[in-house]
């Protein structure tokens, strides 16, 4: 099962939306940022929301991914942020000193997309973003 | 289970369900959750002073209530008292990513099923998480066992066993001295910041033997 399962990548007007269930390994972690990578590639991409809802346990191997896409994201020029940590997990990583200051979060996938609207940088000539101003 | 035992949990049964019942008409709180079939003999002294108190509220006649609060301490004192209930142990091979889940999710389990706290539960299982997937990625294969500690402090001991490399640089790593190249670095010492408990034994011909563990007061 694992063998071919990937993290499905949903476009939504200008973001990239990822939920992440469950565990993750290795490979899914690798597969997972070659897609998202060239996902932002593709263009038309300004923000990515990594939905971490469907996370009962996160170690820091997990911690490490998420935090490692979200700087390849930003160095893309596309602003990540992570939504819907289960308060026990928060408290967990607060609690192991894991730091994921480096990304920016809210509370859940709404509140993501709306803080992603709100900040978003006027769009570039041709970077596939309707005009807004 | 002794003559002694079997009356001692009948007492206990028959109070609690009177107390409930009680409680339930009183107060109109639903108690669905509480199954007196599951107590086990080493439960009646850690309940002897809610059933008191309970009995107190709720038995009306002040001779019955008596007798039963004496009957019941004297048959916990003596015999049944703080029995030695057998420490639950789970035992889990890890070989591969997949055992990872699986561990933590047993972890997690037997935490819910003695009632232990979210919290406890989420950190026994994110402990459980770093040593199982330390062991799949730097010793290749060997074993975590879980197990619940009933006597005395009650708590959650995990032992994480294999027969790797070893690791030789612990007091750099636990000092957070020490860059990793796969993950954060912080998985052992996260994990020593999680639990009570923090035991290493590892060297280059014996692997590694973690043990840590996790009290609930
Ligand atoms: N069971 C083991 N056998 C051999 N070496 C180990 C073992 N567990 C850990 N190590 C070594 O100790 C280092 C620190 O482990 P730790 O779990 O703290 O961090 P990490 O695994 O590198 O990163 P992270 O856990 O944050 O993803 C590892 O990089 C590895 O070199
Ligand atoms: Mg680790």
């Amino acid at each position: 099962m694992t063998e071919t399962f990937r993290i499905p990548i949903i476009k939504l007007k200008d973001n990239l939306i990822v939920s992440i269930q469950g565990s993750l390994g290795d490979r899914l972690v690798i597969q997972l940022k070659e897609d998202i990578t060239s996902a932002i590639e593709r263009g038309g991409v300004r923000g990515l929301v990594i939905d971490l809802s469907g996370i009962d346990v996160m170690d820091s191997f997990i911690s490490r991914a998420i935090r490692d896409i979200g700087l390849v994201a930003r160095l893309m020029g596309v602003r990540a942020v992570i939504s819907g940590m289960e308060p026990m997990v928060a408290m967990t990583l607060v609690e192991m000193g894991m730091g994921l200051e480096s990304v920016k979060a809210a509370l859940n996938l709404e509140a993501a997309l709306d803080m992603l609207a709100r900040d978003a940088p006027r769009p570039l000539e041709g970077f596939g973003g309707k005009g807004r101003g | 289970m002794s003559q002694l035992e079997t009356e001692v949990l009948g007492a206990l049964r028959v109070a609690l369900s009177d107390i409930i019942a009680k409680s339930v008409y009183q107060l109109g709180l639903s108690w669905s959750k509480v199954d007196t079939h599951r107590m086990g003999p080493g439960d009646g002294s850690r309940l002897l002073a809610e059933l008191e108190k309970g009995i107190r509220i709720y038995a009306r006649d002040p001779a019955k209530r008596d007798a039963c609060v004496r009957r019941l301490t004297e048959l916990l004192k003596d015999g049944a008292a703080p029995r030695a209930e057998p420490d639950r142990r789970l035992v889990v091979s890890v070989d591969e990513e997949s055992d990872i889940v699986t561990a933590r999710g047993m972890g997690r389990d037997l935490c819910r099923e003695l009632g232990f706290s979210m919290s406890v539960q989420v950190k026994v299982a994110t402990a459980i998480s770093e040593l199982a997937r330390n062991i799949v990625q730097y010793a290749g294969r060997g074993r975590i066992t879980i197990t619940a500690l009933l006597n005395g402090r009650r708590g959650i001991e995990i032992t994480a066993y294999d027969e790797g490399p070893g690791i030789p640089n612990m007091d750099e790593i636990l000092n957070r001295k020490y860059r990793s190249t796969r993950g954060m670095g912080m998985g052992l010492v996260g994990t020593r910041n999680l639990m009570d408990e923090f035991e290493v034994r590892t060297g280059p011909r014996e692997g590694t033997v973690i043990r840590v563990r996790k009290y609930l007061s």
